[in-house]
């Protein structure tokens, strides 16, 4: 039943950088050589994710976006050259720990990227720790950081009813949309701390929901009597946390036994995002969602990352790509910091403890006491269709979440 | 009111569209004793080919045609792949199978991508209609009809027609048919066509309900499985109600039970495996399905 797969992502242009590595000067301790040699030892980093599965385009768009991170800096990151190692975890933490601990004692990469499921991102956290291996999540928003110095991320956190998006959206919920919201998830660690976060920040305010149910992740397809619920309760709103094929599903049947047009639809980012917005089709269209990137931020560094990954790729970025671009960030700034370290893995560590601020896709990500995970604005943007080209338009920004 | 029955009928809709999907494996399964694993992916399969045809603009119609041949001409190639593994265990024959579901996924993905497709249902079954004052989309109608009928259809020819007469008999001993001059290679051959040509279009009808996705081989390989095993193997009759009854557990337990409805469908199914090991309607004993 076990399915496996790693296998070396050489994209064109790293492809001949990758193999002819580690020559000079390994292994000699000529004085002043010495130096020059750790300079440019390989960095190798794993690139951890879902390659096959139901969250397989999720981690296909992390993998692009950070290799647009690496093509936009000549596939070098602080001046090394990098190695790229990707490993599947079909969104299931026993293979994705089978994985992981391939990378970290195997590959022995310097850091780890990625991780989609919270479920993965949990069970791999202690090997993380055992290895002493930097690992930066970049989409799994259930994985508790703080409780491991080796657990960084590029994206919101949702591990506790007061962090990450989740409370901001609900608090704004509650002000804008008042009593009666209906909550709707993925019933597995992800979605559970999602909606836990929006409940604590809708509830806090005041506000009081009119039901909640949480669907068997990956095993639904039908959403239909859940949805037959939903309307018998006559909610203000529904608030929804689903991503890839179970969004593509749900938001396609919201509209089919008609719900679409007579209870607002809210959700974070993952509801109706780009690698799943051609198969939903019109029935995205109007969806209002929160998350803390879009291609619309205004910026330098996020036209740059939009403009290089559509060049690239030929596809839109996601939400999941920017944080992943955000993750080649961090590494180039953890080691262009110069902390002091036996090993690439201890300087990328040390490094990533004297981040403060970064120009990313989001506009500006913030280190400074946020506990080993960012600080990002929450904006609210409504999903348009002109002329069959999707876009997300900003609405508002709700302020700063970590 | 409206709400308990729009749930029930939705519940009988999914329960004829996988009714298709796993009648398949129960015909093959039960008449070959082969473990055929790679149903869910021939499903797939027919899932793929419905987005491809569709999206280049032929009719869903003959999109569905197409992809039930498709499926035929692969249960030929399949067939001659696993006959060798007859004489072998179960337990082989689940490896192998599986490896092979392995590498027709991965063809399709190498295909079509990672990407989620959605394939639009047929124009004239495009919306929705009032039903019980609830609403309803036409294209769920449609496959309850179109699945009705398909499924009497195979009912009747399993238990009315000559041919019908010799698979049965072929479950039940095959040895006995092969000396009354019966070429029971062929019939296999035949069973085994037949089994993939319905996962395929099984695949294909359900396809602008389900979305082509990956990953979803394995949950229609385990709904097929399941409902083989309440149904009884070999059994069109058994399939039927089986998908029928996996089909209402679905619905009233994603309704009214939350998070258990999965484990009620696992419930119901080692009811069976306890109480009635042969299925519902079961020719022979459902001994391998544990």
């Amino acid at each position: 039943m076990i399915k496996r797969k790693t296998r070396r992502l050489m994209t064109g242009t790293l492809g001949a950088t990758l193999a002819v590595v580690m020559l000079s000067g390994c292994g000699q301790a000529a004085i002043g050589g010495e130096a020059s040699a750790a300079k440019t030892e390989t960095l190798k980093i794993g690139v951890l994710i879902p390659t096959s599965g139901v969250y397989a385009e999720i981690g296909s768009d992390t993998a692009k976006g950070f290799e647009t991170y690496l093509e936009l800096n000549d596939s070098k990151i602080a001046g090394r050259d990098v190695e790229v190692v990707v490993a599947d975890t079909a969104g299931d933490p026993a293979i994705g720990k089978t994985a992981a601990q391939r990378l970290i004692q195997q590959d022995e990469v310097d850091a780890v990227v990625g991780v989609v499921s919270s479920a993965v991102g949990l069970a791999i956290a202690p090997d993380m720790d055992a290895k002493k291996t930097p690992l930066i999540i970049t989409v799994a928003s259930g994985v508790p950081v703080g409780d491991s110095p080796y657990v960084w991320r590029s994206n919101l956190p949702a591990t506790g009813s007061d962090v990450g998006a989740a409370p901001v959206v609900g608090k704004y919920l509650a002000e804008t949309v008042g009593d009666g919201v209906y909550t709707m998830a993925s019933d597995y660690a992800g979605g559970r701390t999602q909606i836990e976060g929006f409940l604590n920040g809708y509830t806090s305010a005041g506000a009081k929901t009119s039901g909640e149910v949480f669907t068997p992740f990956q095993t639904t397809t039908d959403y239909q009597p859940y949805l037959a619920e939903i309307k018998a309760a006559n909610p203000s709103a529904v608030y929804a946390f689903y991503a890839g094929g179970e969004a593509v599903n749900f938001v396609k049947q919201y509209e089919a036994f008609g719900l679409k047009g007579q209870i607002p639809l809210f959700g974070l980012s993952t509801l109706a995002s780009p690698e799943v917005l051609e198969a939903q089709g019109d029935s995205a269209v109007g969806i209002n969602q929160f998350g803390e990137w879009s291609a619309n931020i205004e910026g330098d560094v996020n036209k740059e990352f939009v403009a290089a990954y559509v060049d690239l790729h030929d596809s839109e970025p996601s939400w999941y790509s920017a944080t992943a671009y955000l993750a080649g960030q961090m590494l180039e700034e953890a080691l262009a910091q110069d902390a002091e370290g036996e090993d690439l893995r201890t300087k990328i560590m040390e490094g990533l403890k004297l981040l403060e601020e970064i120009d990313s896709p989001m506009g500006t990500t913030k280190f400074e006491g946020s506990n080993q995970s960012p600080t990002h604005d929450v904006l609210r943007v409504e999903i348009t269709r002109e002329n069959g080209v999707f876009g997300n338009k900003i609405i508002e920004n709700l302020g700063p979440a970590t | 009111m409206s709400t308990l029955m729009i749930i029930i009928f939705n519940g009988l809709a999914v329960g004829v569209l996988l009714f298709l999907i796993a009648v398949g494996l129960s015909v093959i399964y039960g008449l070959m004793d082969v473990l055929n694993l790679t149903h869910g992916a021939m499903v797939l399969v027919g899932i793929y080919l419905a987005f491809d045809f569709v999206s280049r603009g032929i009719p869903f119609a003959v999109s569905l045609l197409l992809a039930t041949a498709a499926g035929a001409v692969l249960g030929l190639l399949l067939y001659f792949v696993l006959k060798p593994l007859l004489k072998y265990s179960e337990l082989t024959q689940a490896l192998l199978t599986l490896g092979v579901a392995y590498i027709i996924t991965d063809v399709i993905h190498a295909i079509w991508g990672t990407s989620f497709h959605s394939v639009p249902a047929p124009q004239a079954l495009e919306g929705s209609v009032s039903l019980f004052g609830e609403v309803y989309p036409i294209y769920r109608l449609a496959v309850l009809v179109v699945g009705g009928i398909l499924a009497t259809a195979v009912i009747l020819g399993f238990e009315r027609t000559t041919y019908g007469a010799i698979l049965r008999a072929a479950v039940q001993d095959r040895e006995m048919l092969g000396t009354i001059r019966i070429n029971v290679n062929m019939t296999f051959l035949g069973a085994f066509v037949l089994g993939t040509a319905l996962a395929s279009l099984g695949g294909a009808l359900g396809a602008p309900i389900l979305s082509a996705s990956p990953g979803l081989d394995h949950q229609l390989l385990l709904f097929s499985l399941v409902i083989v095993v309440i149904g009884g193997l070999g059994s069109a009759r058994g399939t039927l109600v089986g998908a029928l009854l996996v089909g209402l557990v679905q619905s009233l337990g994603a309704a009214y039970s939350g998070g258990f409805a999965p484990f009620l469908l696992y419930v119901t199914m080692g009811l069976f495996l306890i109480l009635r090991p042969s299925g519902l309607f079961g020719l022979k004993s459902a001994r391998a399905a544990y």
